[in-house]
């Protein structure tokens, strides 16, 4: 029987849609398939030529933009990357003539940067425009735009006159993107953008040194320097600012103290590479999320947080670190998840005491993830356990991700997380995309008749003797035979040890007992 | 703010489908579409929807419910979601987007329509073809006239397979 053919009778502007996540070679191909098809291709509005410069110099840009403008179609999206040599001038005329609305060009710049032909600045009615690898000019005749939404300047060279005009002409922008650029060393954008949201200032080049933005509705700031020196960050009046992203800038004690309380709807903060910080006091309701990495010369971290849900951070020890672990004061929602990147350079005692303390900063959060090079580095010597106290006696889930390949022994690892964590209920470990999990089911009150706690002097239940159902989720075959006997071993009211879905153990067990 | 909109009575919808199905949703959920944020605005609160059936608009309901509830935590539980929502047959996927489009819902418009570029993506048109059922209307001259006419985009290799 013949099926119907749905997808045919779609009216065009739904396959033009379709299309238009196609690269051009994909959706050309589809012209061939029906005659419904060929209606949608030879109109369609969205043209992405993709990378490689193949269609380019096969004239392939040409024949289709000709056929368009003959045609009057109007063009969505214009989208190519082009060898630095590429006339673009009779393009742009054609772009202009069909309305274009979404423009992407990319050259490249192996050997210069190239001249943005004026003729863009014309086109009034463009929403987004990208441009990566270009030298750009103020236009003689002025810019144009009316309706830009979307400004993205990529691998460019331009100056502060430029992106003044910018701001000056295009009221309605909402994105404003530089990434990699050359020429400005400062960004000054004052009132006039009332739309504007997204500001990403990328890869900063060494003489920027200063931003100040009074966008009243901006939601979204992201300012990356490499060179660390990028100083004068102005952002205050930007009441609305919910994500706040810092990379590499010069920021101070009294910078950072002067600034939150002005930004009242803050959710999520991260600051990285931000050498000059000291002491960071957060107080505030909003903040959801926040993150603090190399950030080397902190010493005290307050935050009076009751609604953070995330924490991220790093716990770096090595010989040149002369960071003493910062005092940490940490009021956070029930449900916090912590994160830290433990990057130590040697493994000592110090080590195993530092990472200790360290994690019994979050002694009250319910979820840690922690992410290392080697499982040694949490491999907590037994003879250092004994004059130090289990650091996360409060915590249900705990998540380690190792980035070294190598062999661990997965019953050294358990072995010290459950002394670090005693009363965890799930347990996952492994490399990035491979997690083994272990969860653990303990003996309820009920269960305890008259037996007297075995560890009382504890605050928390030991999981030695309380346990009594452990459920290991893949491991390798060797490895739930070794964890059989160690949890055999070391546990004295264990009645189940179970690996669904394949049910080794079960067998494995039923040759124990028989 | 949040807590006094909340202590009010919810404002509720009614969405009628192609097949006479009624539905009630919160308004909220149902602005998510343009065509019935423009019905809401004008009044209504009764909304008609002559294009939709019954079984694509419980899929559309269920996707408007989830995404109204969108908050930073649970990113990963709407992505879940999302992936099952589009692991269905080409037949819905096409109900859907004929459904989608008519209520403007641009963000779920967007993911079916990637979902079925996808399998375009690097295909021989031969297995296009049997992909989605399409019938050739072309006779064997026209269709060579066509590839001709767009030769660069059939030279090289193409994935033949069907999945």
């Amino acid at each position: 029987m013949e099926r119907i053919d749905v997808i045919s009778k779609l009216p065009v502007p739904i396959l033009d849609h379709i299309l238009s996540f196609l690269a051009i070679k994909d959706a050309a191909r589809t012209s061939v398939l029906s005659k419904a098809w060929n209606n949608a291709w030879t109109s369609l509005s969205c043209l992405d030529f993709g990378y490689g410069f193949y269609h380019v110099i096969r004239g392939v840009v040409d024949q289709i933009l000709e056929k368009r403008l003959n045609q009057k179609i109007s063009i969505k999206r214009f989208k190519v990357n082009v060898p630095n040599y590429v006339n673009l001038d009779s393009w742009i005329k054609i772009l202009v003539a069909c309305n274009i609305k979404e423009l992407y060009l990319e050259v490249d710049t192996t050997y210069a940067y190239k001249k943005l032909p004026e003729a863009i600045f014309a086109v009034k009615a463009l929403n987004v425009l990208c441009l990566c690898g270009f030298w750009i000019e103020l236009p003689s005749d002025g810019i144009k735009f009316s309706s830009l939404r979307e400004l993205h300047l990529v691998e460019s060279v331009f100056d502060e006159l430029l992106i003044q005009a910018l701001c000056i002409s295009c009221s309605d922008l909402e994105v404003l993107s530089l990434r990699g650029f050359y020429g400005p060393i400062s960004l000054q954008v004052a009132r006039t953008l009332p739309k504007l949201r997204t500001v990403d200032l990328v890869a900063c080049p060494l003489k920027f040194q200063m931003v100040d933005i009074a966008a009243p509705n901006m939601k979204d700031l992201y300012v990356s320097s490499s060179s660390g020196f990028l100083n004068v960050i102005k952002i205050i009046s930007c009441k609305t600012l919910q994500h706040l992203n810092l990379h590499g800038v010069a920021v101070t004690d009294q910078w950072l103290e002067n600034l939150l309380p002005h930004l009242p709807n803050l959710e999520i903060f991260y600051l990285s590479s931000c050498s000059l910080l000291k002491t960071m006091k957060i107080s505030s309701n909003r903040l959801k999320y926040l993150k603090v990495v190399s950030c080397g010369n902190l010493t005290e971290v307050d935050l009076d947080t009751p609604n953070l849900l995330g924490f991220s951070s790093d716990v770096r020890y090595g010989k040149d670190i002369v960071d003493p672990l910062p005092t940490f004061h940490l009021k956070a929602s029930r449900v916090l998840e912590a994160s830290l990147n433990l990057i130590p350079e040697t493994l000592d005692t110090n080590w195993y005491s530092k990472l200790t303390r360290s994690l019994s900063n979050f002694i009250h959060s319910k979820t840690i993830k922690l992410c290392c090079d080697d499982h040694k580095v949490l491999v907590i010597p037994k003879e250092l356990r004994e004059s130090l106290l289990p650091p996360l006696y409060d915590t249900n889930i705990l998540q380690v991700k190792l980035h070294d390949r190598s062999n661990y022994s997965v019953v050294d690892i358990i072995d010290s997380m459950l002394w670090i964590s005693p009363q965890l209920d799930t347990l996952s470990f492994g490399h990035t995309v491979d997690l083994k999990t272990l969860k653990f089911t303990y003996r309820d009150a009920a269960d305890d008749e008259d037996e007297k706690p075995c560890c009382a002097s504890l605050p928390w239940k030991c999981w030695r003797h309380e346990l009594k159902k452990v459920t290991l989720q893949d491991f390798t075959i060797m490895e739930l035979l070794e964890l059989r006997n160690y949890f055999l071993t070391n546990t004295d009211k264990l009645e189940t040890i179970e690996d669904p879905p394949g049910w080794f153990l079960r067998t494995s067990l039923q040759y124990l007992h028989t | 703010m949040a807590s006094t909109t909340e202590t009010k009575q919810k404002k509720m919808l009614i969405l009628k489908s192609a097949d006479n199905d009624e539905f009630e949703i919160e308004e909220s959920v149902g602005v998510q579409s343009e065509t019935i944020k423009n019905l809401v605005e004008d009044g209504f609160t009764f909304v008609p929807l002559p294009n939709v059936y019954t079984k694509a608009l419980i899929k559309i309901i269920d996707y408007l419910k989830k995404h109204a509830n969108k908050t930073d935590s649970n990113d990963e539980e709407i992505k879940t979601f999302d992936k099952d929502f589009v692991n269905t047959t080409f037949d819905d996927l096409f109900e859907l987007v004929s459904a989608a489009n008519y209520l403007h819902i641009s963000c779920l418009m967007n993911m079916l329509c990637q979902t079925i570029a996808d399998r375009i993506k690097d295909k021989s048109p031969e297995a296009v073809r049997k992909i989605f059922h399409i019938n050739c209307d072309y006779t064997p001259e026209e269709e060579a006239k066509i590839r001709k006419a767009n030769a660069q985009a059939f030279e090289g290799q193409f994935d033949e397979s069907l999945d």
